[in-house]
């Protein structure tokens, strides 16, 4: 990877910064204030405009959406992945700082979904990414991926989402998956 | 109509069909497509290049690029359309006439493998990062393996029960 | 910045007391609408496996799966859809598509899961707590992919049929023939119906692309009778058609008939692939439809093949038994003259008795018996051998073959098969007025529904449960049934009703003639005594095992004598496993 040290984790963490004596503490408030970084890789964003706003409002559970993976928490996977997309999709999840949670909507993260013969769509997200919730539907409504955070704040609650120690831990196994399609880490410059 | 009559005057015109009352479609060769364009831009007032796409005619080893072109004025489009060996397809750029072109080209230089010589980006990637296979657009690309084969599938379906299979369990079961 | 500026933002109090349009989910639960396309519930019981769904999904989601507890039988494939989620796109064809509406959606649209593993299921099988729901997806009739009526077939009028021995069906025209194999959802289900496993949905699917010749050529893989079956098939496969459990049926029948009827020479239609000759030679008594498609596919495989007829025409029951205007002659000759053509050797008026029997023996390697049953079953009733008193199957035979037969004015016909119609409807054609005599009700009848219908619109009375009693002799040459009334009595489920007769009332009909048409039995006197005491017969059947080799090596048997279904295919399906049968005997290798 070389000079792309920048953008991707060359190496695991040598010190996971989670845990000690007020875990449970830190576990009960983060499954209230669920920050997600605003970034909708497929057709499934469109679901989350009515979700974050005032016809949901997830706010009142403590979602919200922010501009920046190093504030948040939740990425959320809004339906197929390309290849390319795949890529800015690792990036944004490593620039995202511990405890970290991936929700993944639809069916195509699954297995392919309507994409499963695409030249250019990814059929098995958990190949690269851990994801900690799956909520299928094409697309899941609101309702459904309100659903969804349920399930993923009791699991925090419960300190069962760890899917970001997962990925820490089996590391190489998801970059070998992960080089397997993307032969070129190199990001592109837009000055096109 | 008035325009493919004129066109019909001074080009070879393989093909003309009026489709609609916006939209006419002409087939040229391969020699009169780029003066063609120039005459319609410059004196017909086909000012504005739509889009350029391309259309793999495997049969008969061809590629035809389409060229919809829009005349602001006159509020009418036309399709010039030309044929291309698909083996080693090649063709000129006309990003020089229209600026535009040069994205498009360099689409259908990634998902045709259309060579357009003189287009200076069109080596670059657009969509399709580290792609390792034939241009995917082309019909002889199998995008059901490639998918299997590279992104693979969390079960193998069993597929669809074929209409023998049926018969045969049926048999296999009365026989028990 | 003035007054109304300050003041202006303080308007929205307003809505202090307006109602919130937040849904506050997961307080609030909202049902989706009524039509939502949810998740999947399938009926097991009205499902049929018939793997539809599979094939219109568009992105392969659904495959068949075979399911503990449900085994696959004749119409019911065993198999019943699986869905993966991480496939499914909720567009609702399969349920669309569903012919027996089995399938439907509920509105029911939550499932989540913490592994990806979780997310494919059998409908109806995998019990998810959803399924009560009734809203949801279903299929619309108004709007179904595929036509719920068949395309009708044209046929003589009623009138006009009467006066002539002219086919009654008049076959589909290209057009509709093409509209109706379109119908076809191509399951496969129907070939298990078919006693001859024939490649009915390959056939139909080449006729609704219009390749009529590759069509035929597919029919001539297992059945050199197509034709035939084309036209008076009893058709079994139409009854196990999945599109039959919501609407017509397939006409399979009538688009086999449509593509053989195009060509007139099938020699330069069908190829065939001949194997090298080999030294084996195989005799073949009865040139029916059973014995002619073990002397074809013999023949196509290089065996020397000689076919022993006792009429002066080959055909067997089809050529003696069915009407003419059921199945014209010049259709039989085609098919049987094709047969021939690939070197099968025919000796009509041969009949075969004891002594010649035992020639055939020691001249042929191998022998099937296809005699059919040419012996009738009798009324068992006193003054039988009156002379108006006839069999149907002699009578129907006369007719075919043009001899001269009386019937008088007016004629009862007892019995309530298909042979008992075609004598009504035969006698109808010489002028007499017709009586049907069946000693169940009308539904209980045997015969083929468009025949019963067929009799009735020519005219044909049909009166049930009719038990004959005696027959007497009348005077002016007619003669008299004497006859009684029979009870319908319950045999418990399952079972069909017995007719019983209910004592001490008489009644009586005088006719010009009796026709029994109450079926026909095996005539086994041929078979020279040293055979006859080894082959075991079986309820007046020969016999056979599942190569149709009797208990006698060598001597292969199929057709209506052996097998209890007495149909042409069936015979056909006999020929055709006797082929691989005594194949298998050559090389040694019978299993």
């Amino acid at each position: 990877m070389g000079k792309d040290k920048n953008y991707f984790l060359n190496e695991k963490p040598e010190k996971m910064t989670y845990g000690g004596v007020f875990r449970k503490i830190n576990d009960w408030a983060r499954a209230r204030s669920l920050w997600v970084v605003a970034y909708g890789t497929g057709c499934g964003s469109i679901e989350l405009r009515p979700t974050f706003t005032s016809r949901f409002d997830a706010e009142r559970l403590g979602m919200r959406m922010v501009g920046t993976p190093r504030q948040a928490d939740v990425l959320i996977i809004s339906g197929y992945l390309t290849v390319k997309t795949l890529k800015r999709v690792i990036r944004v999840y490593e620039q995202m700082q511990s405890p970290k949670y991936v929700v993944a909507l639809g069916a195509c993260p699954i297995n392919g979904g309507m994409y499963y013969d695409s030249y250019n769509a990814i059929n098995r997200l958990d190949l690269y990414l851990p994801v900690d919730v799956w909520i299928t539907g094409c697309m899941p409504r609101p309702e459904a991926i309100l659903a969804g955070f349920k399930r993923l704040q009791e699991l925090i609650d419960s300190g069962k989402a760890d899917g970001w120690k997962k990925y820490i831990e089996n590391l190489d196994w998801y970059r070998e998956n992960q080089r397997k399609i993307i032969k070129n880490w190199r990001m592109p410059n837009y000055n096109w | 109509m008035e325009i493919l009559d004129k066109l019909k005057e001074k080009f070879e015109i393989l093909q003309s069909q009026e489709k609609r009352e916006d939209l006419a479609l002409v087939g040229t060769t391969e020699k009169d497509l780029i003066p063609l364009l120039v005459y319609l831009k410059e004196y017909e007032g086909y000012k504005t290049l739509v889009m350029i796409s391309c259309v793999d005619w495997i049969e008969e080893g061809k590629f035809e690029l389409v060229y919809n072109l829009w005349n602001p004025s006159k509020k009418h489009n036309i399709l010039v359309k030309t044929k291309i060996p698909r083996e080693a397809p090649k063709f000129q750029t006309i990003y020089k006439i229209w600026p535009q072109a040069e994205a498009y080209e360099r689409e259908i230089h990634e998902m045709f493998g259309v060579d357009f010589e003189g287009n200076p980006t069109q080596h670059e990637e657009l969509i399709l990062e580290d792609w390792d296979d034939i241009p995917p657009m082309r019909r002889d690309f199998d995008t059901l393996k490639y998918s299997m084969e590279k992104f693979g599938e969390r079960e193998p379906k069993s597929g669809i029960i074929i209409r023998k299979q049926i018969s045969e369990q049926y048999d296999e079961w009365r026989r028990k | 910045m003035g007054l109304k500026e300050v003041l202006k933002p303080l308007g929205a109090w307003r809505q202090i007391a307006k109602r919130p349009h937040t849904i506050l989910v997961p307080k609030v639960s909202r049902e989706a609408a009524e039509r939502y396309r949810g998740f999947h519930v399938n009926d097991l019981e009205k499902c049929i496996g018939c793997g539809t769904c599979a094939a219109v999904c568009p992105n392969e989601a659904i495959d068949m799966v075979p399911v503990e507890g449900i085994e696959p039988k004749k119409g019911d494939s065993g198999f019943r859809p699986r869905i993966d989620y991480g496939r499914c796109c909720w567009c609702g064809l399969c349920v669309d598509s569903c012919p027996t509406t089995s399938l439907r959606m509920t509105n029911e649209y939550i499932w989540v899961r913490e592994t990806p593993d979780d997310f494919v299921y059998i409908p109806g099988y995998h019990i998810k707590g959803f399924e009560k729901k009734e809203k949801g997806y279903r299929k619309d009739k108004e709007h179904s992919f595929t036509d719920y009526h068949r395309v009708p077939m044209r046929e003589l009028p009623p009138e006009e049929r009467v006066e002539t021995f002219a086919e009654v069906v008049l076959g589909y025209a290209e057009e509709e023939a093409r509209r109706e194999a379109d119908r076809c959802v191509g399951c496969g289900l129907c070939i298990a119906g078919c006693p001859d496993r024939m490649h009915i949905p390959d056939y139909i699917r080449a006729i609704a692309s219009g390749e009529y010749a590759r069509s035929v050529n597919i029919m001539y893989e297992n059945n050199p009778f197509a034709e035939l079956c084309g036209k008076v098939c009893t058709r079994r496969c139409e009854s196990y058609c999945s599109l039959g459990h919501e609407g017509d049926p397939v006409a399979i029948r009538w688009l086999k008939r449509f593509a053989t009827e195009r060509f007139s020479d099938l020699k330069q239609v069908i190829k065939v692939k001949k194997a090298e000759p080999k030294d084996k030679s195989v005799g073949i008594i009865g040139a029916g439809p059973g014995g002619l498609t073990a002397a074809y596919y013999l023949a196509l495989r290089g065996y020397k093949v000689t076919v022993y007829e006792a009429m002066p025409e080959a055909g067997g029951m089809t050529m003696a038994g069915i009407p003419k205007y059921r199945f014209p002659f010049p259709s039989l000759k085609k098919q049987v003259d094709f047969i021939l053509s690939q070197g099968v050797e025919l000796k009509l008026n041969y009949f075969v008795d004891q002594e010649r029997f035992r020639e055939l023996m020691k001249k042929h390697h191998a022998i099937y018996i296809g005699v059919g049953l040419m012996k009738p079953w009798t009324l068992g009733v006193p003054g039988e051998d009156h002379p108006n008193v006839i069999y149907a199957i002699d009578f129907l035979r006369k007719i075919n073959f043009k001899e001269p037969v009386e019937v008088g004015k007016e004629v009862v016909v007892i019995g309530g098969g298909d042979v008992a119609m075609d004598a009504a409807r035969v006698s109808r054609r010489l002028g007499a007025e017709v009586t049907i005599a069946y000693r169940r009700r009308k539904v209980d009848m045997p015969a083929d529904h468009e025949e019963i219908e067929g009799a009735e619109e020519e005219g044909v009375r049909i009166w049930e449960k009719i038990i004959p009693i005696r027959v007497e002799d009348a005077p002016e040459g007619k003669v008299k049934l004497v006859y009684g009334k029979a009870k319908m009595v319950d045999q418990g489920p399952g079972k069909r009703p017995k007719p019983v007769l209910i004592e001490g009332e008489e009644y009586e009909l005088v006719v010009d003639r009796i026709i029994v048409a109450i079926g026909q039995q095996a005539d086994l006197s041929f078979l020279p005594p040293e055979i006859a005491e080894k082959m075991e017969v079986e309820r007046g059947r020969i016999k056979v095992n599942h190569r149709q080799m009797t208990s006698v090596e060598g001597i292969f048997a199929g057709g209506d004598v052996a097998n209890r279904v007495a149909d042409a295919i069936s015979a056909i399906a006999d020929g055709l496993r006797a082929v691989k049968g005594i194949e298998l005997y050559f090389q040694g290798k019978m299993d």
